[in-house]
């Protein structure tokens, strides 16, 4: 039952209550750029929620060892990157040729494994003392903000795109920075942080 | 000499302005929106990001054009962390708290989406003195992009710059969020629009974030997965609907359904489906087949008499009674009736 709550828990501070996305900022880009090509939208979410929960887990385990906990976090870095390099190759290599996947996928991969949100994931656990449960909570939690901001922006971009009175400095590129700013601050308040006006 | 300087020059106003990575192609802004909070953590986040594109942009151009796209990209990723560790220790000597309160954003940025882009777009296509200028202009503007929000951010949010205190009577610390920092974005973006536009009222820069393909559905797999018309985007009118879910299961259940009709019924359908324009069709390619239509003979009708005639010829003939052949045993159909069965069999 604990596991199972500690799961929960880091699955639902890292979508909800401290939206990695909206609040922290972390894998925004693509986050926004898939909104607007929501076609690989469910390849890709599989790939990240398989990259962030395995590379969070396997980064977790290396922190038992005396010499990694020492290290500081520029050492750190470079273990989580090489963590994520050799998950990548070995996946590209399922991919690739058990499943004979299509390029498009595959670079879908490339952008799965290497971005801020997939990367942020063994930091945030790195920084908090995450067990392997936790790990795979927010590993998960993650995957899942980052569903819910592509639905969340592309709805919005279709909007935006349908509607004739945004005005004409605004449109493209500006207002989709605004949308996404509101967005961030929907959840910026769920985080409970006061914006001490 | 003097042209090459002007493109050059050129290119940065480019790179600055219409082009700019952030404001106008949405790259890199989780860096800017997270982490350029104060003027000197945004000088930090600037350099950072310019000596890892600018290195890794004249790398990948000079040693990685013949390697393949997916084993470019994480190479990209271990060239950001080997930047990244001279770049951090210099200004944990210089700026330790700085670098501190960058968290672990300063880390981030080896695997910066700016880097990945503009190698992939530009630097493995171009010669090194184009790619040079690309990721010049495109660091330039980018570090500018990180100052103008830093600069913005420290002094509403916490009323200082540069760690001096402005003594503003108002702050408004929500500007520390990302998502005043996704604000200040918008509002840099529509002004710098507003100017390029001022100087070509033509240029529309806000569409370099391309959203040609936001109609296409990420939907249609699952609707294939649950065998269902969800349509939570209402993206199909009932003109469309059947060009819009080409689900297989669908397609073979009205292929089955077909299969059941009787033949009649099949050639009016087809005939029907000939005289029928599709809905994808302009106006004027439908009249261009109605009229081609118009000019072919009619068989269908032709086609339906015999298909009636052979129709009561076969019911007439079933209601005659058989004459048996006294000659023929009655075992001796026996033979004939095993070797179709064996060949059915061989067939099967």
């Amino acid at each position: 039952m604990s596991i199972l709550g500690s799961l929960l828990s880091a699955a639902l501070y890292a979508c909800l209550f401290q939206n990695l996305i909206f609040s922290g900022g972390y894998g925004m880009d693509e986050a926004v750029r898939m909104a607007a090509k929501p076609r690989q939208l469910f390849p890709l979410t599989l790939f990240i929620v398989y990259l962030s929960t395995l590379s969070s887990v396997v980064c977790v385990l290396l922190e038992q060892l005396a010499a990694v906990r020492e290290s500081n976090v520029f050492w750190h870095a470079m273990l989580f990157v090489g963590v994520s390099v050799a998950l990548y190759l070995v996946t590209l290599l399922v991919v690739r040729v058990g499943f004979r996947a299509r390029p498009r996928t595959v670079r879908r991969l490339g952008v799965a494994a290497f971005n801020t949100l997939v990367l942020a994931v063994p930091f945030i656990n790195y920084r908090a003392a995450f067990g392997v449960f936790e790990a795979i909570g927010a590993g998960i939690g993650a995957g899942i903000s980052f569903v819910i901001a592509v639905l969340l922006v592309n709805f919005g971009l279709r909007a935006l795109e349908k509607n004739e009175r945004v005005p004409a400095v605004f449109r493209g590129t500006p207002a989709v920075f605004m949308y996404v700013s509101i967005l961030a601050l929907a959840f910026t308040g769920l985080s409970g942080g006061g914006l001490g006006v | 000499m003097r042209e090459r300087t002007k493109a050059f020059f050129r290119q940065l106003g480019r790179g600055i302005g219409s082009k700019n990575p952030v404001l106008f192609e949405a790259i890199g802004m989780a860096p800017v929106v997270a982490m350029a909070v104060s003027l000197k953590s945004a000088i930090i986040l600037a350099v950072v990001s310019c000596a890892e594109l600018i290195g890794i942009e004249l790398f990948a151009c000079l040693a990685l054009k013949k390697l393949k796209s997916y084993f470019r990209v994480p190479l990209y990723a271990v060239l950001g962390v080997l930047i990244n560790i001279p770049v951090f220790m210099l200004f944990e000597k210089f700026a330790p708290n700085e670098t501190q309160n960058a968290g672990i954003f300063l880390p981030l940025l080896a695997v910066n989406s700016l880097i990945v882009l503009h190698c992939e777009r530009f630097a493995v296509k171009n010669t090194l003195s184009a790619t040079a200028a690309d990721a010049v202009s495109a660091g330039a503007g980018y570090a500018l992009v990180c100052l103008l929000v830093g600069v913005l951010r420290e002094i509403f949010g916490s009323g200082t710059l540069y760690s001096f205190d402005l003594g503003l009577p108002v702050q408004l610390p929500g500007f520390l969020y990302p998502f005043g920092g996704l604000v200040l974005l918008g509002f840099l973006s529509a002004g710098v629009q507003a100017l390029v536009r001022r100087q070509n009222p033509e240029a529309q820069p806000g569409r370099a974030f391309d959203t040609r393909e936001i109609a296409e559905s990420h939907v249609d797999s699952l609707r294939s997965l649950l065998h269902t018309d969800f349509d939570p985007y209402e993206e199909k009118t009932p003109d469309d609907a059947p060009q819009e879910t080409p689900a297989r299961r669908k397609k073979t259940s009205e292929r089955a359904k077909q299969e059941k009709k009787p033949k009649r019924e099949r050639t009016a359908k087809r005939a029907n489906r000939a005289e029928s324009p599709a809905p994808d069709t302009t106006a004027s390619e439908r009249a261009l087949r109605r009229a081609q239509a118009a000019a072919q003979p009619d068989y269908t009708a032709e086609f339906d008499e015999i298909l009636s005639e052979l129709d009561a010829y076969r019911e007439r003939y079933a209601a005659q009674p058989q004459p048996q052949s006294a000659d023929e045993p009655d075992g001796a159909n026996a033979e004939p009736e095993a070797d179709t069965e064996e060949k059915g069999g061989d067939e099967a």
